[in-house]
């Protein structure tokens, strides 16, 4: 009977709450961990360190026994005791014990997103336990087991864990089947971070701060959008009231009303956005974990740098932008960076180093990776090209430097010789370029043979208000994110060629391909009165270029996305749309689907 | 008499979780605070608080100061502390009890065990005004 109601509450209406928020406090207290055991690593005898990680298991083992979470409850209360271990001197950390609270804090996260998922906790933690019991034994009687009998231990429950990691949400990383001696000190060195400042961070948060729900604040946000659209339509009014009675008290009047209501919802929605900010810190702790696991399993030996966890951007992104970085990092210590003895070779640093940073530049996000490993050779990436039918040989002459690194983002390219269980599993890059360009940026490959590759990635900071970049077609405006904007170019009509019966222009050494809007949108083509000199607005898509022809340039504005609604359903090509001052609607270009369309 | 609780705890499901388990037996008077020194501070400030129910392990200032911290002073000598603490700490519980706790309840407890707790101490303890 307990066993079919063991799980009862955390479906009890009543218990909602306190499940919700036990689920919320446990993600974020993993989030800790994972820094924290990431810095224990390197100071194995910090005290403080010892007694936050203690706590946070605690915390873990408490709440979870009220809600009879009796799996979550034992793992946690072994990683405590041996915590309580290690706080009290009664033993000392070594990479065997760290292992193994690493594979517990491992079956946790599994857990947690069980608990979340499926309302249960059907997931197989007997393994796990029985290696915390037998460490907590060993280490209660004084005797450190040696790495062998561990060893051949995780090897005998290895065919076990397959068999049951079908059914677990999360992968199971693989169990160290073969550790040197030489390594005993992990020798992997992460990020430090201040734990002090961490500590008085902490404080602070939870004095100053409270948990709002996210679809507060997406009402919020939308609220405030409209308000931008209605300070527009006042603007544009203030102007036109200016004209026609000029001098007049009214019109002084609305214009001082105007000045005040444009800039409070300015400073409103800077405000609002403010809020939606979360620290990309939140996606960058998760790496030197990474790292750590992945250079074991590599043998390779990779210092993590991370510069700007500070820096800040919209949740919705934050969400979006962990999965392309995972397989950047991925990339980097699989096809980048060189084994040990190969580095030395090459009179490098035995240790390779990859750089992971964010920084602010306008209204945009700069995220860059960069590794010192063997970098990417143009000409191997080109005779594979041609090897595997995507390029031909004569348009390989033509292609520039960059143009030849971008191939690797085409699907089904992949420059590894041997796939690997770290990357090259077929979702290449891709599948990173899909995403970045999803979110309205562009990525920017950047490689030296022998020295290292560094990839750029710049997104927008926001994806609800923007500015826009105001175009003139034929008849009608048009929206231009104008973080995808280039630049701006004036082209006589002769330097308009054409490539495979598609339009092209030549802009300094590379050919950009030419987008004609309406010819997508509403397929019509108006060679006829093609001016002589035609406007062009060079637009960056992940990582190409285009142009975009237009008749004229109206000028930038903050705008909307609102989106067209049911009644249109989707028009390929348009992201939504905005309301301008003057009441009328005018389109925002989708960018990424407009390329797409123009390449079919 | 009306009790009203100050629930000492860092994490916030904990406190939800002791606020619900008092109100399932009837005491909806509570207060929050986020460990030992915020304690110190809501005691302080809010005199109409009776009742101490504070978790053992806690960041800034731990349980066992905050019992320290308390009963150094003389207007809270006999305010009714109960201690959360969990399994296995024997040596925490002998600790809390030299520094005069005047209860101690493990993790996890039903209402019933709570209220019984309660009682007890409102029964023995001689200074509840």
């Amino acid at each position: 009977m307990k066993e079919l109601n063991q799980y009862a509450q955390l479906v009890d209406p009543e218990m909602k709450e306190i499940v919700d928020s036990f689920i919320v406090e446990t993600k974020e207290i993993l989030e800790k961990l994972d820094v924290d055991l990431m810095n224990l690593e390197k100071k194995p005898d910090d005290k403080d360190l010892l007694n936050t990680i203690f706590r946070h298991f605690h915390t873990i083992k408490g709440t979870s026994s009220f809600l009879a979470l009796d799996k979550l409850t034992t793992v946690t209360h072994r990683c405590e005791d041996i915590l309580n271990k290690l706080r009290k001197g009664e033993a000392i950390l070594n990479s065997q014990i760290m292992d193994s609270i690493l594979s517990a804090f491992d079956k946790i996260k599994s857990l947690l997103i069980c608990i979340e998922i499926n309302q249960n906790e059907d997931i197989n933690v007997t393994d796990i336990i029985d290696e915390l019991t037998e460490l907590i034994k060993n280490l209660e009687s004084g005797n450190i087991p040696t790495k062998e009998s561990t060893t051949k231990k995780k090897k005998a429950t290895q065919k076990e864990k397959k068999i049951e990691s079908n059914t677990e949400p999360l992968e199971e990383p693989e169990a160290v089947s073969t550790v040197d001696n030489t390594t005993e000190n992990l020798s992997v060195p992460v990020q430090t971070i201040d734990e002090d400042k961490l500590k008085s961070d902490n404080a602070k948060k939870s004095d100053n701060s409270i948990r709002v729900d996210i679809q507060r604040l997406d009402d919020l946000l939308n609220i405030v959008s409209e308000l931008v659209l209605g300070r527009n339509r006042l603007n544009q009014v203030n102007s036109e009231v200016a004209l026609e009675q000029e001098g007049t008290k009214l019109a002084r009047d609305l214009s001082d009303v105007t000045k005040l209501i444009d800039l409070m919802t300015n400073e409103l929605q800077l405000v609002v956005m403010k809020t939606r900010m979360v620290k990309i810190g939140k996606v960058f702790n998760k790496f030197p974990r990474l790292v750590r696991d992945l250079s074991k399993e590599s043998n390779k030996e990779i210092q993590l740098e991370i510069y700007g966890e500070e820096t800040e951007l919209d949740k919705t992104l934050i969400e979006e932008i962990n999965d392309p970085l995972m397989h950047l990092i991925r990339n980097s210590i699989d096809h980048g960076i060189e084994l040990p003895e190969v580095r030395l070779n090459k009179g490098k640093n035995s240790q390779g180093k990859i750089i992971l940073s964010a920084q602010h530049e306008g209204n945009n996000i700069i995220i860059t990776i960069e590794d010192d490993g063997k970098g990417i050779d143009p000409e191997v990436i080109k005779e594979k090209a041609i090897s595997k039918g995507m390029l031909s040989p004569e348009k390989a002459k033509e292609l520039s430097r960059q143009d030849i690194l971008n191939l690797i983002f085409l699907p089904g390219f992949s420059t590894a010789e041997v796939v690997t269980n770290i990357s090259g599993r077929g979702v290449g890059m891709d599948v990173v370029k899909t995403n970045v360009a999803k979110l309205r940026g562009i990525i920017t490959i950047d490689s030296n043979p022998g020295k290292g590759t560094k990839i750029i990635i710049k997104l927008p900071l926001t994806l609800a208000i923007i500015q826009g970049m105001i175009v003139k077609l034929t008849n009608q405006l048009l929206v231009i994110p104008l973080n995808s904007v280039l630049e701006v170019l004036r082209v006589h009509k002769e330097n308009i060629a054409t490539v495979n019966q598609k339009p092209v222009i030549r802009m300094r050494d590379s050919v950009l391909p030419l987008i004609n809007v309406e010819e997508i949108m509403f397929g019509k083509k108006n060679e006829d009165n093609k001016k002589v000199w035609q406007y062009v607005v060079v637009v960056g898509i992940a990582e190409k270029s285009y142009g975009i022809e237009v008749e004229g340039l109206v000028g930038q504005k903050e705008v909307v996305i609102k989106s067209l609604g049911n009644y249109f359903g989707k028009i390929p090509g348009v992201a939504g749309s905005t309301i301008m001052g003057d009441g009328s609607v005018v389109m925002i270009a989708d960018l990424n689907e407009l390329v797409n369309h123009t390449l079919k | 008499m009306d009790l009203k609780f100050l629930i000492v705890d860092d994490s916030v499901t904990m406190r939800r979780i002791v606020a619900n388990t008092l109100k399932n037996i009837g005491y909806e008077n509570y207060a929050e605070a986020t460990d030992g020194k915020d304690a110190l501070i809501k005691l302080a400030t809010d005199k109409s608080l009776n009742f101490v129910i504070t978790d053992w392990n806690m960041p800034v200032l731990s349980g066992l100061e905050l019992i320290k911290a308390i009963r150094s002073d003389e207007s809270m000598i006999n305010l009714p502390i109960l201690m959360v603490t969990t399994r296995g700490v024997k040596e925490d519980i002998i600790e809390a009890l030299k520094a005069k706790v005047s209860n101690y309840i493990v993790k996890p407890f039903t209402p019933a065990i709570l209220k019984e707790k309660i009682d007890q101490i409102m029964s023995t303890n001689p200074g509840v005004n």
